[in-house]
């Protein structure tokens, strides 16, 4: 896995063209639906695979094979979403689900709460109103199905941390949902 | 009753783990004689499955095709498409109301204008059959369609910014005229010539800005003046 | 929990100077009285706090200070022939203050915008860490030190010193310069439509600068790996370098002159911008030194000049 991937990169370094665009192909489907998801908008998301895909380009010169061409590609990509949603959130004056907001305790309803067969539309506009740390691991982990340990390599924390974070995701998201 | 202690347990049940009898399982084992008896863990067990169940059946977004031609296109040329050159629809504030009707407009004009690429006014001997005339006009209807959007807004909140920097707006809304006219002047001469099709979008997208900008401070003054004129209401009471 | 110090004078002033021998005051024309009032609020915020302010006329001083306090003075002025009716005016111009989750908002506001009578001129303090967005219809805004978001005027220089930015930061006029000094952004967009931008000292990644009848001058080192784009319509594009980091250089004007002092190793087979099919003084392009830096420099009918510092 890594021996094709070192020479996939070397490929691209190299300028060739058709290399790059294999890169492009294996990765932006998911890619793409992940960033549509953080950012909550098609146009953004374009725009923000694009300058992804351009930094990937100039920075393949240093990767050196520690993690899979494919979580090099991710986390550079939840990195440019995560500082875009950064710089939104300062911007935006009655937040209220702002980066450090606890926010009061999710009540613990003893019955199931939410509906067995969640609709489509809801459940997008549920993440869409999570924070970004805990939309970042939900959607790695629940949506594209990374696993704790892949999730943290991508978004650099520990697996406590990404299993807390999708836990929390997990809390607000049923909130929300709830019939 | 300790279910918080069990969070990450709960989790890796949700995902699947079952305790099989080996020792690492021990706490999840416990987590699992924990469940049969709290309704509060089951529900939650419940609802989680459903949701990740749901998550995972999400359908995915398919990046247009478009993309790769702007990736392509910004790989080989660096400078395609300027980084702090934002769509439109999502440059706009976000007092969505307001904006709502204007990006309809741009997205009803078509976002073909991504497709553009730069001339690159081949050598001589590369100038073969039909010479690959540049496209602006798909970029300059965006950006014509913003512009008339923006304008309307901009008329009616004719009431909402003082005469002096209506004047200064009005001003630098001629200066930009005349660079767009300048280029468009250029670009007929010469409609190969891709510093004359940049400079013309560039102007373009200043105009866009500037009327955006105008708009929101125009917003911003209505929105003060809403609650001044309450607070004065207040006051006089 | 408000505290506004509240004082009022009257000061008569004249338009212009009497001649020997003039008429009274009241017969000269423009005689006007002005009011003012001091507003003062201390707050603070937080590690990492957000600073906004939205103002109508009035020119902005905001500095960066050590520790969490946030200090607000403002200074409402109106001028009136009747010094009644200014009083009257003055009352009505209102200074809010809105403080919710380590943001802090001030924004001035009036019941008529259009025919707002004075201005509110703001000397403020903030934590270095803080993230400052300004917004202003008219007046300077001069920020030294602070961590900027956006700071937006339409006829006011801004002025930027020994100020950070992370992702995304702006700084923009309509009419007036916009000048930095000893800058500090990962991304930073400075525009204004008359008048120059001037960038002196600053160290980033990204940078684009445009003016549409201004010129626009970078002064400084490039940075490795740096994005300059330095744009404008009919003024010039001045690049005032020192130190030796390389780079990878588009420089077009489309009736101006191009022109660099750095030897430039051309690329390209001489379809520079112009569709001449061959280097022309109108066109440079092509990398010096190790072209880390990526430059794109542009002028409509203005000059570009790349020249040694």
């Amino acid at each position: 896995m890594r021996t094709a991937d070192l020479e996939l990169a070397a490929r691209c370094r190299a300028g060739d063209a058709d290399a790059f665009e294999e890169l492009y192909r294996q990765h932006a489907r998911r890619l793409f639906s992940l960033v549509v998801r953080m950012l909550g908008s098609g146009e953004d998301a374009e725009d923000l695979l694009q300058e992804v895909f351009l930094q990937a380009h100039r920075k393949l010169a240093g990767f050196r094979g520690e993690s899979t061409l494919g979580t090099w590609l991710y986390r550079l990509t939840m990195n440019h979403c995560l500082d875009h949603l950064r710089g939104r959130h300062a911007k935006m004056s009655r937040a209220t689900d702002s980066l450090d907001d606890e926010g009061t305790a999710e009540p613990m309803a003893p019955a199931p709460a939410v509906p067995p067969a969640i609709s489509r539309m809801d459940l997008e506009k549920a993440i869409d109103a999570l924070p970004p740390g805990a939309r970042a691991a939900f959607l790695l982990h629940d949506v594209e199905g990374f696993e704790h340990q892949e999730v943290a390599e991508i978004l650099g924390v520990s697996e406590g941390t990404s299993k807390s974070q999708v836990h929390k995701a997990r809390l607000k998201l049923r909130a929300m949902l709830r019939r | 009753m300790n279910c918080e202690t069990y969070e990450n347990q709960l989790g890796d049940y949700v995902d699947g783990a079952r305790a099989s009898g080996l020792p690492g399982d021990a706490r999840l084992a416990a987590f699992e004689r924990h469940l049969a008896g709290c309704a509060r863990c089951q529900a939650l067990v419940a609802d989680f499955t459903s949701i990740r169940g749901a998550a995972a059946r999400l359908e995915e977004h398919v990046p247009p095709p478009r993309l790769w031609t702007r990736v392509a296109a910004s790989i080989g040329e660096p400078q395609q498409r300027p980084w702090w050159r934002r769509p439109l629809a999502g440059a706009f504030p976000s007092w969505a109301p307001v904006a709502v009707a204007v990006s309809l407009a741009l997205l009803i004009a078509g976002a073909t204008w991504l497709a553009w690429t730069q001339e690159p006014a081949a050598a001589p001997h590369e100038a073969v059959g039909a010479p690959a005339e540049p496209d602006t006009a798909p970029a300059e209807e965006h950006y014509e369609a913003a512009i008339a959007g923006l304008e309307q807004l901009a008329a009616s909140q004719d009431a909402s910014l003082d005469a002096d920097t209506r004047a200064v707006l009005k001003q630098n809304l001629a200066v930009l005229d005349r660079a767009i006219s300048e280029s468009r002047a250029a670009l007929a001469d010469e409609p190969a010539d891709a510093l004359a099709q940049e400079s013309l979008l560039d102007a373009l997208d200043t105009k866009v800005t500037l009327l955006q900008d105008t708009v929101a401070l125009a917003a911003d003054a209505d929105a003060g003046s809403d609650d001044a004129a309450g607070a004065a209401k207040e006051l006089n009471q | 929990m408000m505290r506004a110090r509240v004082f009022v004078f009257v000061v008569a002033t004249l338009a212009g100077a009497l001649p020997a021998g003039a008429q009274t005051p009241s017969t000269q024309p423009g005689a006007t009285t002005e009011v003012s009032e001091r507003f003062s609020r201390s707050s603070h915020l937080d590690a990492n706090g957000a600073f906004d302010l939205i103002n109508l006329h009035g020119n902005i001083v905001i500095t960066a200070g050590s520790g969490r306090d946030v200090t607000i003075e403002a200074v409402k002025r109106v001028q009136r022939p009747n010094p009644n009716a200014a009083r009257a005016l003055l009352q009505t111009i209102d200074i809010q203050v809105v403080e919710e989750a380590n943001r802090i908002e001030v924004r001035t506001s009036y019941p008529r915008p259009r025919n707002f009578p004075g201005s509110v001129d703001f000397t403020i303090t903030v934590p270095a860490d803080a993230t400052v967005s300004v917004r202003a219809t008219g007046g300077g805004i001069r920020a030294t030190g602070i961590r900027v978001e956006a700071l937006r005027t339409v006829a006011g220089d801004i002025d930027l010193v020994d100020a950070s930015a992370d992702q995304f930061a702006t700084a923009s006029a309509v009419s007036g310069n916009v000048t930095v000094r000893g800058l500090k952004a990962s991304a930073i967009q400075l525009t204004t439509v008359s008048g120059n931008v001037r960038v002196d000292n600053s160290r980033g990644a990204r940078l684009m600068a445009r003016a549409v009848s201004g010129d626009v001058e970078y002064a400084g080192e490039l940075s490795r790996s740096g994005r300059y784009e330095l744009v404008s319509h009919s003024g010039d594009v001045r690049l005032l370098l020192s130190g030796a980091t390389g780079f990878d250089v588009q420089a077009n004007s489309f009736s101006g002159t191009v022109q660099s002092d750095f030897p430039i190793t051309r690329r390209g087979r001489g379809g520079e911008g112009n569709g001449r099919g061959a280097a022309t003084p109108r066109a440079i392009r092509g990398a010096f030194g190790d072209a880390s830096a990526m430059l794109v420099l542009r002028a409509f009918s203005g000059n570009v000049s790349i020249t040694r510092r």
